[in-house]
């Protein structure tokens, strides 16, 4: 489990109680009460039911002494768990777009930065604000031998050329999102979700094989530790070879590499894009530059327009 | 073994999608959508939930703090240890095989927590003897927030993942064929010092199922000859020592004879955790009191003459009408009371020949009329000096625990009892009695009964009788003088003067010191009677072979001289010279290590 401070977890608390919509107090700056809504499960006759509870949260043993029967919440705590469990049911899908409202004075900074070549051209024709459909999915994968080690992969996928981006969410963390789809015109996507799926599918297994092969290598190394430490009992009566091939194969069971895929939760966003149609030069065709501003990425320059 | 070697594409990660594309894409079509800070904050919960390998921190402190708070259980430093090097260096498999009272069960809780908190665990099997089945589950839940399911009957063993059942209920061929063809997360077996002969029933159920991660708990991994510890450890890990070919070649002097001790040493170690009583780990001290008391006329009358007669049977050898088990049984009895004695003679009378069966109803008549037992006078005694302390009174006989108890609630004292015949619910409940009732100040435990119970609430103990075995003795103090336990303890050894008792008691307790002996001592002598002849035995021998209390006296005295003897002896039989580096050695391995 992720190491967390004891500030990082008090703020998850926070937001995870403003998401829900539960109602809390910071006391003071240890003290945090919450009313919080938990299911009671049936009891003998007594249904299912919902109830009101009021907790007492402290982030540091320092505070806990303080506060005697408060709840300490650190990482891998009951209490923690008990939120990131109730997360479980919230955030699995959302449509959102975001708005580009910077002046063309920024926005021309910003390209200069990105294409510097492009400078000579400035003040460059007015845009036409677009939108790009993107897929973002998160997922966890567990790479399980006889160890357990995992990672949150975040990809982005844009639906129109079928490029994918990792760790896309962290792209948008300065991003004001808006829910529901983009007013603009949305470019067309070249990809159905089935095909885009599949890009992610083989995207993920690109990635597991370029990793760095020790957790397989050192996983092996202990199978084959076992597998002859198990071979030296069975080495001199060739009747149990049944056993002995029944208990390799438990060996190869507990320490196969494999990599469990779960899916966290998908997004479909609409990213603004600038179209500019820059003029043909003599040096140069008729251009179309297409700028993602949040990925800070420019398609297009060299390119002639049809 | 070519043939079963992996190849390297059989050793390539294969990736296992645990969510169809197609159920998502239904999902996005039903447009249920959150917030965008709902959805941002779903991946951070998944980021906080990863699993990011072990870094010797262990993940039940900061879960369990809570409920350990409220149930009062703070894990000791040995437990922890314990915890960090199975799961680290031992690789999830592991014999615990720490004396009595330190523990065991709450070191595999926090194995099996741990395992189950990092996604490494999920379908767990415990197997454990029937008796102590509803203890783990009661274990599990209380202190580790785990609820296993208990197996019974027509059981679906595929429905649950964390199940406790019986041994003898897992190796039913109904639902042994069940078991073997599961996959299994963790398998932990309580009590595997009934696992060391690999044509037993137990030892092939336990080497047949297919599991990840594997726990043996035993205080006792080695008994009587060095095979049954090969057995055992082959069991955990097959070729750990070898064949047995290999085994016998490299380690085994003779049967009970170890050699090459060191390599031994490391071997044991890579699969052994034993943690023993010492500076590190103490318990509060126990206190040992002998209350001699000198019997009514009538109960001597009836002692001396139970005892004539089986002497003169015993001394029949193998011309006596009666089994010399029965014979000891008789013996023992009759030290312990009238009630019980009765019960054996009755039986015993009903199989015997005419002219026999006289003797010993003679003998019952005389048994039948005594209505008292003088021990009690002494039991009520300690009730009054204790004050409101509660109290556990052992004997090994049910005739005698009905009677303590009818004496007791005579005198206005509640008592509960608790025996082997009882219902594990019926136990569960007298023992949540026992400890939550103010009222309920004495509990009358039978051996059976208090097997593997954990009474550290209490730290008072009334050895009615004897059992003969020392090792029995220690298992009757093990239920309070155990971690947890936070006071003085007291002992109370009720003897009747002029009986074997008094005398085993001196031989015990004077001659060999058995109060002030480590477990591993004890266990020696225990090992070297279970291959000559058992204690019991070799004490019934010395009572008959005598023609008077001076003669018993003397024998006795022979047989402690055999048992000290036998400790100071080098290759005596125990499972703590394996594993402990002589004193002698340890300078050496320091220095070599430095």
């Amino acid at each position: 489990m992720a190491a967390l401070s004891p500030e990082e977890v008090k703020a998850f608390i926070i937001e995870t109680l403003e998401v829900s919509g539960a109602s809390y107090r910071l006391v003071d700056e240890a003290l945090l009460m919450a009313e919080v809504t938990v299911e009671i499960p049936p009891m003998f006759f007594a249904p299912a039911r919902l109830e009101k509870q009021t907790l007492n949260l402290v982030f540091t043993p320092e505070d806990s002494a303080n506060y005697p029967g408060a709840e300490l919440v650190i990482p891998g705590s009951y209490r923690l768990n008990w939120f990131l469990d109730g997360l479980k049911e919230r955030g699995n899908y959302t449509l959102q777009h975001f708005p580009y409202e910077r002046t063309p004075a920024e926005t021309e900074a910003a390209l200069g930065v990105l294409c510097p070549e492009l400078k000579p051209l400035f003040p460059l024709p007015t845009p036409k604000l677009q939108a790009r459909p993107f897929l973002l999915v998160h997922y966890t994968l567990s790479y399980q031998t006889d160890e357990l080690h995992e990672e949150l992969v975040s990809l982005g996928l844009d639906m129109v050329n079928g490029a994918i981006t990792p760790d896309f969410l962290h792209l948008l963390t300065e991003a004001e999102a808006r829910p529901g789809a983009a007013g603009t015109a949305v470019e067309t996507p070249g990809y159905s979700l089935e095909e885009a799926f599949t890009l992610l599918h083989r995207h993920l297994e690109q990635l597991v094989a370029t990793k760095d092969r020790r957790w397989v290598d050192d996983a092996r190394t202990r199978y084959e530790e076992e597998l002859t430490c198990l071979y030296q009992y069975y080495q001199e009566d060739q009747r149990d070879f049944t056993v002995f091939r029944s208990h390799a194969l438990d060996l190869y069971d507990k320490f196969r590499p494999r990599v469990l895929v779960r899916l966290v939760n998908v997004g479909l966003l609409s990213l603004p894009v600038l179209v500019y149609t820059l003029p043909a030069t003599n040096r140069r065709s008729k251009t179309v530059l297409r700028y993602l501003p949040l990925l800070g990425k420019v398609e297009g320059t060299g390119s002639s327009a049809p | 073994m070519k043939t079963v070697l992996t190849t390297e594409r059989e050793f390539s990660p294969r990736l296992e999608f645990f969510t169809d594309p197609a159920e998502i894409i239904k999902g996005i079509h039903r447009q249920e959508w959150d917030s965008w800070a709902a959805f941002r904050l779903r991946v951070r919960a998944a980021e906080l939930a990863l699993f990011t390998g072990f870094d010797g921190q262990l993940l039940i402190y900061p879960h369990l703090q809570e409920r350990w708070r409220q149930v009062g259980l703070v894990p000791y430093p040995h437990q922890e240890a314990t915890v960090k090097r199975v799961i680290s260096e031992l690789r999830g498999r592991a014999i615990l095989a720490d004396e009595v009272g330190l523990g065991k069960t709450i070191e595999a809780g926090m194995i099996i927590k741990e395992y189950t908190l990092r996604g490494l665990a999920k379908k767990i099997l415990i197997l454990t003897p029937a008796s102590l089945c509803r203890q783990w589950a009661a274990e599990l839940s209380q202190k580790f927030a785990l609820y296993p399911v208990l197996a019974k009957g027509d059981f679906n063993w595929e429905r649950y993942d964390l199940v406790i059942a019986s041994l003898d209920l897992a190796k039913q061929e109904k639902h042994r064929k069940v078991i073997e063809n599961l996959y299994y997360d963790l398998l932990v077996v309580d009590e595997a010092h009934k696992l060391k002969n690999p044509s037993t029933k137990n030892w092939q159920l336990v080497s047949g199922i297919r599991k990840k991660f594997f726990l043996l708990l035993t205080a006792t991994p080695l008994q009587n000859d060095l095979k049954e510890l090969f057995n055992l450890i082959s069991l955990l890990r097959p070729g750990q020592l070898g064949s047995y070919r290999q085994f016998k070649r490299n380690f085994m002097a003779d049967k009970r004879t170890a050699k090459n001790p060191e390599e031994l040493r490391s071997l044991l170690g890579q699969v052994m955790i034993r943690n023993k009583r010492g500076p590190q780990i103490k318990l509060p001290p126990r206190k040992v009191a002998t209350m001699p008391l000198t019997p009514a006329p009538a109960e001597q009358e009836l002692y001396q003459q139970v005892t004539a007669f089986v002497k003169a049977e015993y001394r029949k050898g193998e011309r006596a009408k009666v089994n010399p088990l029965t014979l000891i049984t008789l013996q023992r009895e009759v030290c312990s009371s009238s009630f019980a004695a009765v019960t054996t003679l009755y039986n015993l009378a009903q199989k015997a020949a005419e002219t026999d069966a006289e003797k010993i109803v003679a003998l019952m008549e005389l048994g039948r009329q005594l209505k008292e037992n003088t021990k009690m006078n002494l039991v009520e005694e300690i009730l009054h000096q204790t004050g409101d302390e509660k109290v556990i009174i052992f004997t090994e006989f049910l005739a005698t625990q009905r009677y303590i108890h009818a004496r007791l609630k005579r005198n206005g004292i509640l008592a509960l009892t608790f025996d082997g015949s009882m219902s594990a619910s019926k136990k569960d409940f007298t023992l949540g009695r026992f400890r939550r009732d103010p009222a309920s100040r004495v509990l009358i435990c039978t051996e059976s009964g208090g097997e593997g119970v954990n009474l550290q609430f209490c730290r008072t103990m009334i050895n009615y009788d004897l059992p003969w075995n020392p090792m029995r003795l220690e298992q009757r103090i093990g239920r309070i003088h155990r971690l947890g336990q936070t006071r003085e303890v007291y002992i109370y050894n009720l003897v009747t003067k002029g009986t074997i008792e008094e005398h085993l008691l001196k031989l015990l307790l004077e001659k060999i010191r058995l109060f002030e002996m480590v477990i591993g001592d004890m266990e020696r002598i225990v090992n070297y009677f279970a291959r000559e002849k058992s204690f019991e035995s070799r004490v019934m021998g010395a009572l008959v072979a005598a023609e008077d209390e001076g003669e018993l006296s003397r024998n006795l005295e022979r047989l402690g001289d055999e048992i000290l003897t036998r400790l100071n002896q080098p290759g005596s039989l125990s499972i703590d010279d394996l594993l402990t580096v002589p004193a002698a050695e340890q300078g050496k391995e320091r220095a070599a290590a430095e």
